[in-house]
């Protein structure tokens, strides 16, 4: 693994020259890489709910609408109504179109004095102003018109039009957007208020979204990276090369989107400010690292030693880094949303192609660039910035870690408050108030739902026997349940197909009360089908099936909060369901509610990536260190800040959104890295000092500098991310920058406390530990034990070396250690009156030193290295630790002991015996 | 009378004269002969009938590809220079009666009423509503009205190939100050053989959108002293509704005695069961 970095390096015009043919050959499906724009991402990929939608759909028909809102004060003057049905007519001919329902399309069956018109209301326009205003008075009592096309003041309407639903023009809604845009420029001056709403407008209002968000955000981002990087490396060229590495994977990435058919969509198309901040960090670590290496004497900077020295550095937390970083942003797409999917995709698959960059093109690039070495001598600003380390670290050490208590007591509080905010964490999934409130577009729907209606567009669908609801007796019941659902509150109009036999029966029977109140339905069943023949099945294809065994109820309502929504259509499903109106079998459904019913899946998403983002942190930590006890201490370190932001969500009322419900998984795998750099640095320093005080002092000093400056720079590029347009997108990047400024404390305060009492080795230090096997066969103090857990017990243990001469044990000291030899030899002797007796020779395996560790008694003879030695060394407070951490490891360690000393007891009893004898 | 609408379809089945040659050529100017008024004007000589009666058989299939079976009886009757045309219901039962009547003279647009059995009583037809579909079928009122040439321009383009047929093309367009029609414009495909059979008919909207195409199938001799064509089979494709009507003729005649009495707003309203027997023993030839 640690070769990678060196191939780079060997071949940098070959490495170069490979990843710019590749990108160069994703350039073109990069180019092609496809948007969705339609928010259908919030739904669930497939559910039972989006199955009964689609089944609604197709008995029903596409919903695919865009609507026109005009408003104005004359609305109703037939100076302005010319002009409205003249845009109606210009909005028909386009080809995008498939029809308009309006004032001058709906059917409007009536009787006047003797003659019957099957005219729609203003088609063709009345002359007479009187005509139209009774028509237009008619229209208000009509439910097929009132809200839906016109409002109760009659100064607002809409012109519905139905979309064609053929791929060709499902693929190119932006291009009808420009259609209908350059239809109603044509009307601006005829009326106060002229604008689109709907699907198109939406789509059109999401890709400027995005395509102004790259604009801003991804200039920033590259323009402040490349000036703080220039700056902390004092060159542009270390400043830059983070930039062409993220470059680089963006194309890739973006090509590979295209090819596995990803697309960009309102979450994801962050992706490259993502690649481009959180890579960065990496390179800057691999720049660093090979600066300081060539700044040390004995390699030479163009050395393949050189890398070989930063790869032994550098590669295994590239690695892990890169694996936690790319399981965060992995997780993240583990959901039925669509948006989450393709979010989890693009990061991922865009950190991974980061992951390369790092490893093969920054090599190739310190190859042919070959930076100045980072001087070892400590310029002015290394001293400052190293004093202000100590500073810190040492208050650390003083003032923290002999008082874990108050740093649990405060971790307690916070938790508890935490814990008291989270529950009033509120869910949203819905699409407008993603766009913002403060949209233009946004407050134009919303004023459009306010004089008409809504734009959620729920459906009720009744279920009967074919030819059910052509009987009007089952119609009448319908008719209940509609008139029941206009009274509620959140129903701006129920259209149904009742309105339309009501309307026709009530117009042609001459009814002189123009209310709702009372049944406008034949009684007769043949008076129903002699009615049913003005009606082309195609008009009436949105309310009733073609067998007349499904009835649907079209429910606007206006309601952008999702779990709102939700409530209403639980709230309606109890009431229909609890047999108010007889017993009806139904479904309510709905793009709205289906996209609304989604945040199930959005907690889900939090449970999923959180979940198993936090079990690969712990198994990461616990097999690295070979400690459960270190992995649940590490995940406890960052779970504490993803903790808090939970609470600060459920306090500042942050909704849990396909945005918000990243944040955890993602900076856990960020924050994580920090946590493994300060251990791994901790390890590094124990074993040299062999003080837990001293090692966390030394950590902090070397590790506080590069973790405050990671962690800043990368709050700063979330931060970046609140500038977005989308409100998800915002919030991820304002939450996440805090994660990551809450768990830099934490790093610094936490985790010294919890690691300092701890005694860790890493996987790779046993890897490298060379024990012979000889040791292992030979020593009763490994016996037992296998070759792992003989070197886990050496490295939790001191290792001491001495030079042939040293005494290691003095008759008559007090000892409270123990020694095992591992390589070398000694000479164990007593004093005597004609100088030393020597008792024995000690070799590889041998153990001395043991009774004073369980009885710290005086040492009873001198033992001096007869060669260069080296010795595993265990006193009280070491076989203590054992015990706690790896009570196994120590029971056989204990039982090992105790079968030496039994052993020992054995030999002086013997020779005791000899004496006496 | 002059020509028949291209909308009479559905008496189109019933509709038919004499043989002329067509013969097309272009003049010394280039334009194409016969031009379009001339061959429209051959296709109302053909259809010149003094009565007609059809018993029709009408499927109309839902956007979601359900169906729905009806039957009507479809009468044209001419009496010097008026002319009557009558669609009455006789099937399903709920509908049976159901009557729709249109009287016009030659050159004048048509009246017409409808008959609702469970009202009971007959109303006049707005002339605005006539371009709303009838019949819950995709054909209009206006389908149903004589066409007045006059208020068309037909304009011949080049010659297409129809079902295996060489067709005059002619584009019909209304004459805006003359006609409200709910068409913009329609594009009729005529045999170019003797019997100037229509073929097929699209009917275009704003912006020339094709809302709708008809398509007549199966052309036969129906009269017996003289060759009139009618097609067996014809359907109508709503692309706007994304609906569909198949006709089928069960039955016709041609040329037969019929009482004026019962083409008249009260006649209709008074017509019993015993004469739908009688029109249905007609068709049989009893």
């Amino acid at each position: 693994m640690k070769k990678l970095l060196l191939i780079g390096y060997k071949k940098p015009w070959l490495t170069l020259l490979s990843i710019v043919s590749i990108t160069l050959a994703a350039l073109y499906p990069a180019s092609r890489v496809h948007f969705d724009v339609t928010g259908d991402g919030l739904m669930p990929d497939s559910s039972p709910e989006l199955d009964q939608y689609q089944k609604v759909r197709q008995t029903f028909g596409s919903d695919e609408i865009a609507g026109v809102y005009i408003s104005d004060f004359r609305l109703t003057s037939r100076e302005k109504l010319v002009k409205l049905g003249n845009l109606h007519k210009a909005l028909q001919k386009l080809s995008s179109v498939q029809r308009i329902e309006s004032l001058f399309s709906l059917p409007d069956v009536k009787l006047d004095e003797g003659w019957i018109d099957f005219s729609s209301l203003l088609h063709p326009l009345p002359e007479s102003q009187e005509i139209i205003n009774q028509k237009i008075d008619d229209a208000l009592t009509n439910p097929i018109f009132l809200r839906n096309v016109i409002s109760p003041d009659a100064q607002a309407t809409m012109l519905v039009v139905y979309l064609e639903d053929e791929e060709k023009y499902k693929e190119s809604r932006q291009e009808t957007y420009n259609q209908i845009a350059a239809a109603l420029k044509d009307y601006e001056q005829y009326f106060e208020k002229i604008y689109q709403v709907g699907g198109p407008a939406l789509e059109v209002q999401i890709y400027d979204f995005i395509k102004n968000d790259q604009l801003v955000i991804l200039s920033l981002s590259v323009l402040a990276l490349f000036i703080l990087l220039a700056l902390m490396q004092r060159s542009w060229v270390a400043g830059l090369i983070p930039l062409v590495n993220a470059g680089f994977a963006t194309v890739w990435t973006l090509g590979a989107m295209s090819l596995l058919g990803v697309p960009v969509n309102m979450l994801n198309y962050i992706f490259p400010v993502l690649v481009l901040i959180i890579g960065a960090t990496e390179d800057v670590h691999l720049i660093h690292e090979f600066r300081t290496q060539a700044g040390k004497k004995p390699l030479d900077k163009h050395s393949i030693e050189l890398m070989k020295a930063v790869s032994d550095r550098m590669m295994l937390a590239l690695l892990l880094t890169a694996i936690t970083t790319i399981f965060g942003f992995s997780a993240t797409g583990i959901s039925s949303l669509g948006v989450l999917q393709d979010f989890g995709f693009a990061t991922s698959a865009g950190m991974v192609a980061r992951f390369v960059m790092t490893v093969f093109l920054v090599p190739a690039l310190l190859k042919l660039w070959q930076p100045r070495a980072r001087s070892s001598s400590k310029s002015s600003e290394n001293q400052e910035n190293k004093t202000k380390s100590s500073f810190i670290a040492e208050w650390i050490v003083r003032f923290m870690l002999p008082r874990p208590y108050l740093l649990l007591l405060v971790v307690t509080v916070t938790m508890i408050s935490t814990f008291y905010f989270i529950p009033k964490i509120h869910m949203s999934n819905d699409l407008m108030s993603f766009v913002g409130e403060d949209t233009l577009l946004v407050k134009q729907v919303n004023e459009a739902a306010e004089r008409l209606s809504g734009t959620k567009v729920l459906y009720l669908t009744l279920y009967g026997e074919e030819g059910d609801f052509r009987k009007p007796e089952e119609l009448r019941r319908v008719e209940r349940l509609t008139e029941y659902l206009r009274k509620l509150p959140e129903v701006n109009s129920v259209t149904s197909f009742t309105d339309f036999i009501g309307r026709t029966h009530e117009r042609l029977n001459e009814k002189p009360e123009l209310t709702m109140s009372y049944s406008r339905l034949p009684n007769k069943a043949s008076t129903l089908e002699q009615y049913l023949l003005f009606f082309n099945s195609g008009d009436l294809q949105r309310y009733v099936s073609g067998d007349f065994s499904k009835l649907n109820l079209t429910i606007r309502c206006h309601e952008n909060d999702s779990s709102r929504l939700r409530e209403f259509a639980n709230e309606l499903r109890e009431v229909i369901g609890n047999g108010s109106f007889g017993s009806i079998h139904f479904t309510l459904t709905g793009k709205a509610l289906i996209v609304a019913e989604a945040v199930d899946s959005v907690i889900w998403t939090q449970v999923v990536s959180l979940g198993s983002m936090a079990v690969l942190l712990f198994f990461i930590s616990s097999g690295l260190f070979l400690s459960f006890r270190c992995g649940l201490s590490s995940l406890l370190t960052n779970s504490v800040p993803v903790a808090a932001v939970f609470g600060i969500m459920g306090g500042a009322g942050i909704p849990l959104n396909v945005g918000t419900c990243m944040v955890a998984a993602v900076t856990l795998g960020i924050a994580i890295d920090d946590t493994l750099h300060l251990l791994v640095r901790f390890n590094r320093k124990l074993t040299d000092l062999k003080s837990e005080k001293a090692a966390v002092k030394a950590a902090l000093e070397k590790e506080m500098g590069p973790v405050v400056a990671t962690s800043i720079a990368l709050a700063g590029g979330f931060m970046v991310l609140s500038l977005a347009s989308f409100e998800p997108v915002r919030q991820f990047g304002y939450l996440s920058a805090i994660v990551i400024l809450l768990a830099l404390v934490t790093d610094l305060l936490l985790t010294p406390v919890l690691f300092g009492s701890m005694r860790l080795v890493t996987l790779w230090d046993v890897l490298d530990l060379k024990l012979r096997k000889a040791l292992i066969l030979r020593s009763p103090f490994f016996k037992g034990l296998t070759s792992w857990q003989a070197k886990r017990l050496i490295l939790v243990s001191d290792l001491e070396e001495y030079k042939a001469g040293t005494q290691i044990i003095k008759t008559g000291d007090t000892g409270d250690k123990m020694y095992v030899v591992l390589s070398g030899r000694l000479q164990v002797s007593k004093p005597g009156p004609e100088g030393a007796i020597r008792l024995a020779t000690l070799r590889m395996g041998d153990v001395f030193g043991e009774t004073a560790v369980i009885a710290q008694c005086l040492r009873t003879a001198d033992i001096i290295a007869d060669t260069d030695i080296r010795l595993l060394m265990l006193d009280r407070e070491a076989l203590g630790r054992l015990r706690k951490f790896s009570p196994f490891l120590a029971s056989q360690i204990f039982l090992n002991l105790t079968s030496i000393l039994g052993r020992r007891l054995a030999d002086t009893s013997e020779r005791l015996r000899q004496i006496t004898a | 009378m002059n020509t028949k609408s291209i909308s009479l379809l559905i008496l189109s089945f019933i509709l038919t004269t004499s043989l002329v040659l067509a013969q097309d050529d272009t003049n010394a100017s280039g334009q194409l002969i016969p031009a379009g008024d001339e061959v429209m004007e051959q296709f109302t000589i053909r259809q010149a009938v003094s009565s007609e009666i059809a018993l029709i058989s009408m499927v109309t299939i839902t956007p979601s590809g359900q169906q729905e079976t009806r039957e009507f009886f479809s009468i044209y009757y001419r009496d010097q220079e008026e002319i009557s045309y009558l669609i009455r219901m006789i099937s399903p039962e709920a509908v049976r009666g159901v009557s729709l009547l249109g009287k016009g003279m030659d050159g004048k647009m048509s009246d017409q009423f409808l008959y609702l059995t469970d009202l009971g009583r007959v109303s006049k037809v707005r002339d605005t509503g006539r371009s709303v579909y009838f019949l819950a079928s995709d054909f209009t009122y206006e389908d149903l009205i004589n066409e007045i040439p006059d208020h068309f321009e037909y304009q011949r383009l080049a010659d297409e190939v129809v079902q295996g047929v060489n067709c005059f093309k002619i584009k019909a367009t209304p004459v805006e100050e003359k006609v409200k029609s709910g068409y913009t414009g329609r594009m009729l495909y005529i045999s170019k053989d003797k019997d100037y059979n229509l073929l097929k008919a699209e009917f275009f909207g704003e912006g020339d959108k094709l809302i709708k195409t008809f398509e007549a199938f199966d052309y036969h001799a129906a009269g017996e002293e003289i060759r009139t064509m009618r097609p067996k089979r014809a359907v109508m494709v709503n692309h706007d509704k994304k609906t569909k009507t198949i006709l089928t003729i069960l039955g016709d005649r041609i040329n037969f005695n019929l009482d004026p009495a019962m083409l008249t707003p009260e006649g209709i309203a008074k017509w019993s069961g015993e004469q739908d027997e009688a029109l249905l023993s007609a068709l049989k030839g009893e």
